[in-house]
């Protein structure tokens, strides 16, 4: 008989590898790699080490479900305040039926760590526990740009000049796109200089602080460059990179941050390096917009990227990105959480801050699978 | 809160239309909208309107509404 068990992993514990003191065949355990474990350890808003890294659940000594907890801030009108973000979770298939999943919800729902709870990247199949514990969800349009079509033809057999040939055919129009995209890039180009950079600097961490919404996750300095020098899988082609744009005289003008992720199997393709613009700002968005920063990150990334997804803040951006070649492509999903309602507010959408980077988006490879 | 406030609140919780359907005996697990959906929107509800957090072999035992009302009530 099943004797389901809910364990707290403390940040104290996860340095001290505690938690592989349990049986594993599930390798629900085995998720946290050394690399990973090394990411959540490098959090810079985990603070406390008694807080919690990772709710998981047992039956008997086996581990059968978890989720991921870390730290992160939110940026409230001018008050920073500390909140729980986090994922990863997944629950053994034929544990789900148990309620392991709700469990699991739950024990982060009623955690007393912190008041305010935000994140991003959830299955469907989650969203109506999480409408039921009053958690605010908002969703936003995706946009993607198609890059390279040959690897889902090497994924699906082609090889060789077949390979080159219905390649070449089938990215011909992608390449008419681009021709249009680069002269307006040239033109951005003769008045900015874009640099790739490994360290944040800090006037991008004030750029974001400067943004006129009343709520943000808090994309500083010190979260910038934890997201730039970490991420979850550690495959050789996952990178993380940041841009800087300046004036021609050396003056910030704004940033874009990116990412790349390897997937080997990626719904009916395998091997595929997916692209996405994760976050950026302009000090001045009537000098350099939200358009313009994402056309300019268009044509950073690896020439072998599939496809290139970015989620636009505004509106007058969504119809810059069609002109692109952007198309809408699903729903970026976030949720809010304010435990002692201390803002009545907090549940409209368009007084928050959005950038797909956010709470565990950039540190994680693929999207998370289900928890129940 | 009185009863009949924790019963409307109760109601809004698990997604039943008319709370007047309910009473402070009413066995909550017997109703038709009870199952993992409404015990995780209960629990949420106790712990955001009375700062009530109750362990799962403690909420077994707690048959009726008013059960819930008195677990809620009496710290």
């Amino acid at each position: 008989m099943s004797e389901l068990v809910l364990h707290k992993i403390s940040y104290k514990d996860l340095r001290e590898f505690k938690y592989k003191n349990f049986d594993d065949p599930y390798s629900i355990v085995a998720f946290i790699t050394d690399h990973l474990r090394e990411t959540l350890l490098a959090c810079p808003n985990n603070g406390d080490e008694n807080k919690t890294a990772m709710y998981l659940m047992t039956d008997g000594n086996v581990a059968v479900g978890r989720v991921l907890q870390f730290g992160t801030k939110l940026k409230i009108d001018d008050e920073i305040v500390p909140a729980q973000t986090g994922g990863s979770s997944f629950v053994v298939e034929k544990y789900r039926s148990q309620g392991v999943g709700a469990s699991l919800l739950l024990a982060s729902k009623l955690s007393k760590e912190y008041d305010f709870k935000i994140n991003s990247l959830f299955s469907e199949m989650v969203v109506p526990m999480l409408r039921r514990l009053k958690y605010n969800i908002f969703e936003f349009p995706q946009y993607v740009i198609l890059r390279d079509l040959r690897p889902m033809l090497a994924s699906i057999g082609f090889k060789g000049t077949l390979l080159d040939i219905s390649g070449a055919v089938v990215n011909f129009p992608i390449r008419l796109i681009d021709i249009l995209n680069k002269i307006k890039r040239k033109s951005l180009l003769r008045k900015f200089n874009v640099n790739k950079v490994v360290s944040v600097p800090e006037w991008a961490g004030k750029i974001v602080a400067n943004d006129i919404h009343k709520y943000m996750e808090l994309h500083d300095r010190e979260w910038l460059q934890w997201n730039l020098d970490y991420n979850m899988n550690g495959y050789p082609g996952d990178r993380q990179s940041f841009y800087t744009v300046t004036s021609k005289s050396g003056e910030p003008v704004g940033f874009f941050m990116t990412k790349e992720r390897f997937e080997e199997i990626a719904g009916r393709y395998h091997d595929i390096l997916r692209g996405t613009i994760v976050e950026w700002g302009t000090g001045n968005p009537d000098v350099l917009s939200e358009a313009d920063l994402n056309l300019l990150a268009i044509y950073t990334f690896t020439p072998k990227v599939f496809h290139v997804l970015t989620v636009p803040s505004e509106e007058k951006t969504e119809k810059s990105l069609k002109r692109m070649g952007f198309i809408k492509h699903g729903k970026l999903q976030m949720l809010v959480g304010d435990k002692k309602k201390k803002y009545s507010d907090i549940g409209d959408v368009h007084l928050w801050r959005i950038r797909y980077g956010s709470c565990n988006t950039i540190i994680y490879g693929q999207a998370p699978t289900q928890i129940s | 809160m009185n009863i009949n406030e924790f019963i409307e609140k109760f109601a809004e919780a698990i997604e039943i239309e008319d709370a007047s359907m309910l009473n402070d005996n009413t066995e909550f697990r017997n109703l038709p909208e009870w199952g993992s959906l409404a015990y995780l929107s209960v629990i949420a509800f106790m712990d955001d309107e009375y700062d009530t957090q109750i362990e799962e072999a403690e909420f077994k035992k707690l048959l009726t509404v008013q059960d819930l009302y008195n677990a809620c009530t009496q710290k």
